[in-house]
C-alpha cells in the first residue's frame, strides 16, 4: 500500500514530480509521446524560470507585507506576519507554487488513504482528530483554493479534468508519484540529461547525490514501470 | 492560457494561515517555502528524524488547507 511509504522530497522536486506524475502517462491526459515529452520539458522550464527569473512576476507589491524572512514578528495592528522584500518575492515566485504542489500531493495521499477501509477504521478509533483532518484534507479539491492550486500548477489543462481523474484513481496517481520519487535521487543527479534534465536542473530541484552508473536507458519514463 | 502566478490574495491567505501554525510547523513552513532551505538542513536544524519531519510537514499542509 502506497501510504505505508515515507517520501521526503525537496519541495522543488515535489513540484516537478507532481507534474511529471501526471504528464508522464499518456493514458492520463491522452497525450502522444511527443506531447508528453514537451509537457515534461515545459514543466521543467516552468520550475527553472520560477527559480532563476525571480523578477518576472507582474504582481504589484502587497500593501502590507506579511512575514519577515528569518523571524516571526507580531505587530499590534493588522497583519501579524511580516516578510521582507526578498522573502516575499521568493515565496510569491517559487515557494508558493512548491507549497501548493505539496498540498495537492498531500490531498491525493489522503484521498488514497480513504480508500483503505481498515486504515480508516483504525485511525478513526485511535486518533479521531487526525481522522477528521484527513477527511478534510481529502476534500480540498472541492474548495476554491484546491481548484486554484490545480489551475496554477497545470495552467494549460482543464482543472476539472485533472481533479476528476485524481478522484477516479487517487491510488494510481500517488503510486505514480511515489514511483517517480523513489527514482528521483538517481534520476535527478544525472549529469547529462534525458528529456532536458541537465546538471543545473538537477541542482535546481534539490538533487545532491552523485551517481556514476547512470545509463542512457534511464529516463523520466522509468517511473511508468 | 490561465494565470501561472499566484494571486496576491492567495499569497496573503497562505501567509496569514501560516502565522497560526504551532512553532515547529511554522518553522518548517518558513524554512522550506520562504527561505528555500533544503529538507536535510531543516531536519538537522529542527532536530527531527525523517519520519518526524514527514509527520509534521503533513500536519502543516493539512492545517494550511483547512485555514487558508
Amino acid at each position: 500500500m502506497a501510504m505505508a511509504r515515507t517520501t521526503i522530497l525537496e519541495p522543488r522536486a515535489s513540484l516537478v514530480g507532481l507534474q511529471l506524475s501526471l504528464f508522464s502517462d499518456e493514458d492520463f491526459l491522452h497525450l502522444e509521446s511527443r506531447q508528453a515529452e514537451q509537457a515534461i520539458a515545459d514543466a521543467m522550464n516552468a520550475v527553472e524560470n520560477a527559480v532563476t527569473q525571480k523578477n518576472t512576476s507582474n504582481l504589484p507589491p502587497p500593501e502590507k507585507p506579511a512575514m519577515r524572512r528569518g523571524r516571526r514578528v507580531k505587530e499590534p495592528e493588522g497583519p501579524v506576519l511580516q516578510l521582507d522584500d526578498e522573502g516575499l518575492q521568493f515565496f510569491r515566485d517559487v515557494g508558493c507554487r512548491m507549497l501548493l504542489a505539496e498540498m495537492v500531493i498531500q490531498t491525493v495521499r489522503d484521498m488514497a488513504a480513504l480508500t483503505d477501509p481498515e486504515r480508516c477504521q483504525r485511525l478513526q478509533q485511535l486518533d479521531p482528530q487526525s481522522w477528521e483532518e484527513l477527511q478534510a484534507s481529502a476534500q480540498w479539491f472541492d474548495t476554491e483554493d484546491g481548484r486554484i492550486a490545480i489551475q496554477l500548477l497545470f495552467p494549460e489543462w482543464d482543472h476539472e479534468t485533472i481533479i476528476n481523474r485524481i478522484k477516479a484513481d487517487p491510488n494510481g496517481v500517488i503510486n505514480r508519484f511515489y514511483a517517480w520519487a523513489s527514482l528521483a535521487p538517481k534520476r535527478l543527479s544525472k549529469n547529462e540529461g534525458v528529456s532536458g534534465m541537465d546538471a543545473d536542473t538537477a541542482r535546481l530541484i534539490g538533487a545532491d547525490v552523485d551517481v556514476e552508473d547512470w545509463g542512457p536507458e534511464d529516463s523520466v519514463y522509468a517511473c511508468r514501470a | 492560457m490561465r494565470d501561472t502566478v499566484p494571486s496576491h490574495s492567495l499569497v496573503e491567505r497562505l501567509l496569514r494561515a501560516a502565522d497560526q501554525l504551532p512553532h515547529t510547523r511554522f518553522e518548517i513552513f518558513r524554512r522550506l517555502y520562504v527561505q528555500g532551505e533544503s529538507v536535510h538542513r531543516v531536519r538537522e536544524d529542527l532536530g527531527l528524524d525523517e519520519q518526524q519531519l514527514e509527520r509534521e510537514r503533513s500536519a502543516m499542509l493539512r492545517s494550511l488547507m483547512r485555514m487558508s
